[in-house]
């Protein structure tokens, strides 16, 4: 507690935009421990933080170092110093979510050249020269969540996607997933509104509202991720429309929606078992099993109201701490 | 004769080694206009400052009222009724006329509105209404904003507004000096209007024909003392520039 | 005589074209989407503009009198966002002791509080340390950015009670929510304080010439934290209404919102360089943005235009205000 409010103090003094490096995290070791480095893509995020818990746990079974960081922004200009400070900190390997597929390329060389191999999770660079990608594709998620929803509607009828902001990678990929599914298998759905938020729940409702006036027939919407879909859930409720929502990942805020019936369904992907794969891979390299090496797609789950309370869907529910 | 309301005597400051005043001295009666003239670094300002209470007088006399008074603030100086109209005016451009007059002593409505700190703005119209009427300015529409008004007319607010806050000495820097000849006669006309009701005025120019027009007396500064105290109906142009320059030197010829 | 008339009504004609251009700024913008797209008349089109309108107004509403003293606040987005998590976090922790009312209606309270609180740190900052609005009230933009993430871990508060909801998304007449009901509430009463008050006459003195409103013996500082203070809350007012809304108390609230309250007011013909500036102009401006986002939509358009235009309304409103002005000083 004492620890938490001098850290909270300090990110003050340091007027919050500068990441903590992990408090008391232990250096590469000396004896022959095998030290793993971690950097998330947004460390404030339930999605990462899930994902650090299952690289964390599978690093305890194989008696592995594990340090972690990541930015509070999902931004590469801040991703870049925390890959730098890992390479002084000595891993011997790094398992990492880049924030962007090119600009990270060069600080990632920078660590291979350091004689640190690179694994990539969730995201991925546009360059390989990394050991092994393992993901669950918002691509896919996107896919998975236009065939769910098509089913629910009798693969007829008008959706909309709420997207959040313009060039946000895994966002663009998750509507780009979803838009490119309905066209190529559903000839009778139509995209009729493919709008963007900003991350701000009281636009989304607005413009569902105005999309909804436009087309009363409106079938189904696809929100990309928590503010997109609850903020739809929101505009169309007040206007006492009730029709099958989309959301994307599987944080509280977005269980709780699904509980009490705000929105209908949500793609859920598998941060902990990408983060434990991606562990399990690193093994390999340090046993010296390279042809074991291989890069994994980690399938998503859909969870609906029906299905939450089945173990085998709320066990890849988020965490928060 | 009129009762003096403001006697000064001897009056020194000095700003390290520099000795900005070093005998300032003259009497001025109620409801007269004193010409305050001198060149460049007579001291014009020095004394100004001190009479207004932004800078303390290291000694002398100043006799305000009958009392002796020492302001230590400019706020000392205007909550005892001397009001200084300086060259920029302090007036809110954006502001209308009215406003401006009134502004940080805004009359409120009666009872709970005005607790509530609603302003009568009505009140304050016909307030400044007959003000401007009796001092004659020509200002035509209380509802203009002060920014879209000529240099003469803001002369005018200034100076109404120092009346409408009861002032007893007006000190007017330099306020026709950014002006031409038809704007400088108005604001002349006003100092001659505000006399009539019983208001001191000291009018600080270097136009020594617009102080000769409308002062009664005239105090020439030269290096930081009162080189002559002149009745302006006993003097002449030409004497009052010769004191101004030093050519002359007679002193307090009364 | 009549002649006499007639220019007078030219006149008068004259002044509304310049003084609510705006307005028809506005009406122009409307009847495109309207010729294009005459669902736009109907009812719930403005139900939507106007829920979507009310935050940004809120914000705008208090802003403006930090505009209209030449200052500028970027803290409020942020203080949305601290807000609605510290009301949130209130709300959750006192839930099991004294029940769902007394929760509601503390945190609400504490939310309120905070946002008085930074406004007036913001207002000491500026006033006895000096520093310029920009950098103070960026500083605490910062901050608070940090703060909304230690609070909660930069996560959303949830499991707050539905009732919040319910009334959030109370409704009337069909279309106008709760949150649209404040903010048009709010904007009379700050109109009226604006516009018949010693404050709102000393908030335009202050901008229009600081020195002058000093020398007419208002205690500026007090007036400047004061000013800080009704931006603040606002924005605070704001953070508590979203946490009504949706049910959740999101850091990322009000991440964007920043800019967008302070465009409605430099739309409506709020001078940036202070001393100018009606509630009415705001009210529109604000109306001019959601418009843009509600009516893009309706015709289809993806809403990053509205981004566009809005922009480029801005840069015609200021440009239009200066004309106006070296008119009128003509």
């Amino acid at each position: 507690m004492k620890k938490k409010i001098i850290a909270g103090l300090l990110v003050l003094i340091l007027a919050g935009t500068f990441s903590l490096a992990a408090a008391g995290a232990g250096e590469a070791a000396d004896d022959g421990t095998k030290t793993i480095a971690f950097v998330q893509g947004l460390s404030t995020d339930e999605f990462y933080i899930s994902m650090k818990r299952g690289v964390q746990e599978m690093c305890d079974e194989l008696g592995y170092k594990l340090i972690v960081d990541g930015p509070t922004k999902w931004d590469y200009t801040m991703q870049t110093p925390i890959v730098e400070t890992m390479i002084a900190r000595k891993p011997d390997l790094m398992i990492i979510a880049p924030v962007h597929s090119d600009s990270m390329i060069a600080p990632l060389q920078k660590v291979v050249n350091a004689g640190i191999p690179v694994i990539t999770v969730d995201t991925n660079i546009n360059e390989e020269i990394y050991l092994c990608n393992i993901t669950s594709d918002n691509l896919q998620g996107g896919q998975a969540a236009a065939d769910y929803l098509a089913e629910m509607l009798g693969e007829t009828g008008k959706v909309a996607i709420m997207n959040t902001n313009v060039g946000v990678t895994t966002t663009e990929a998750r509507a780009k997933g979803f838009k490119d599914e309905l066209a190529a298998k559903y000839p009778n759905m139509q995209i009729v509104s493919d709008e963007y938020c900003e991350d701000e729940a009281e636009k989304a409702a607005s413009i569902i509202q105005a999309v909804h006036l436009k087309h009363p027939d409106l079938a189904g919407v696809f929100g990309v991720n928590l503010y997109a879909s609850v903020g739809v859930a929101n505009g169309l409720d007040s206007k006492g429309v009730n029709i099958p929502i989309f959301s994307y990942d599987a944080s509280p805020a977005v269980i709780e929606a699904l509980a009490e019936g705000i929105i209908d369904a949500t793609v859920v992907q598998k941060p902990m078992e990408i983060g434990a794969t991606a562990v399990k891979m690193a093994s390999y390299y340090f046993n010296g099993e390279e042809d074991k090496i291989t890069n994994v797609m980690v399938e998503n789950v859909i969870a609906t109201k029906a299905n939450m309370d089945d173990p085998e869907v709320s066990k890849w529910f988020y965490v928060s701490d | 004769m009129g009762e003096p309301i403001l006697s000064v005597s001897g009056v020194y400051k000095s700003f390290g080694h520099v000795q900005a005043l070093k005998n300032v001295s003259f009497t001025l009666n109620k409801g007269e206009v004193l010409g305050l003239v001198g060149d460049n670094g007579a001291g014009k300002s020095t004394f100004i400052k001190v009479l207004s209470g932004v800078h303390k007088k290291d000694g002398g006399s100043i006799n305000y009222e009958g009392k002796e008074v020492d302001f230590a603030s400019p706020k000392d100086a205007i909550a005892a009724g001397i009001e200084t109209v300086y060259q920029d005016l302090a007036l809110a451009p954006d502001l209308p006329i009215y406003s401006n007059m009134f502004l940080g002593r805004e009359m409120v409505r009666p009872g709970l509105l005005g607790k509530l700190g609603f302003v009568d703005k009505q009140a304050m119209r016909d307030s400044v209404l007959t003000n401007i009427t009796k001092l004659k300015a020509t200002l035509n529409h209380v509802e203009q904003e002060v920014g879209t008004l000529s240099g003469g007319q803001r002369q005018s607010v200034a100076i109404t507004r120092a009346v409408i806050w009861g002032k007893k000495v007006i000190i007017m820097d330099e306020p026709t000096a950014a002006l031409g000849v038809e704007e400088s006669a108005k604001v002349l006309d006003i100092v001659n209007e505000i006399k009539k009701h019983g208001i001191t005025v000291i009018f600080i120019s270097h136009t020594i024909p617009h102080v000769m027009e409308v002062s009664d007396r005239i105090c020439v500064l030269r290096l930081g003392e009162t080189v002559a105290d002149l009745k302006t109906s006993e003097t002449s142009y030409e004497e009052v520039v010769q004191f101004i320059t030093g050519s002359k030197t007679q002193i307090n010829r009364k | 005589m009549t002649g006499k008339t007639d220019t007078n009504i030219k006149q008068t004609f004259a002044n509304i074209v310049t003084d609510y251009w705006i307005v028809l700024v506005f009406l122009g913008i409307y009847l495109v989407f309207v010729i294009l797209e005459p669902l736009c008349l109907s009812l719930p089109f403005w139900g939507s503009t106007f829920n979507y309108m009310a935050e940004i107004l809120i914000l705008g509403v208090g802003v403006m009198f930090v505009v209209i003293t030449a200052g500028i606040d970027l803290s409020i987005g942020p203080v949305e966002g601290a807000v609605g998590v510290a009301a949130g976090l209130t709300i959750r922790s006192l839930l099991p002791v004294v029940g769902n009312g007394w929760a509601i209606i503390a945190g609400s309270a504490v939310g309120l509080l905070l946002g008085l609180l930074i406004g007036f740190l913001n207002g000491i900052v500026i006033t006895k340390l000096k520093l310029a609005p920009f950098i103070a009230t960026l500083g605490m933009s910062v901050i608070l950015t940090g703060t909304g993430y230690i609070l909660n871990n930069g996560l959303e508060v949830v499991g707050l009670p539905r009732v919040m909801g319910k009334i959030g998304n109370f409704t009337i007449m069909g279309f106008m929510g709760f949150t649209t009901i404040i903010a048009l509430f709010a904007t009379v009463v700050f109109g009226v304080l604006l516009k018949q008050t010693r404050f709102g006459i000393h908030t335009y003195a202050y901008g229009s010439n600081a020195e002058s409103a000093k020398r007419a013996g208002i205690d500026v500082d007090k007036h400047i934290i004061r000013v800080y203070m009704i931006s603040s809350g606002m924005a605070a007012l704001s953070g508590v209404l979203l946490v009504f809304r949706f049910n959740t108390g999101s850091p990322l609230a009000g991440a964007n919102v920043t800019l967008y309250a302070i465009a409605a007011c430099v739309i409506g013909g709020t001078s940036v360089m202070g001393g100018r500036g009606r509630m009415i102009g705001t009210f529109i401006g604000a109306l001019i943005i959601a418009i843009l986002v509600t009516g893009l939509v309706m015709l289809g358009v993806q809403t990053y235009w509205q981004q566009v235009s809005t922009g480029l309304i801005i840069i015609f409103a200021v440009y239009a205000d200066q004309i106006r002005q070296k008119k009128a000083l003509k």
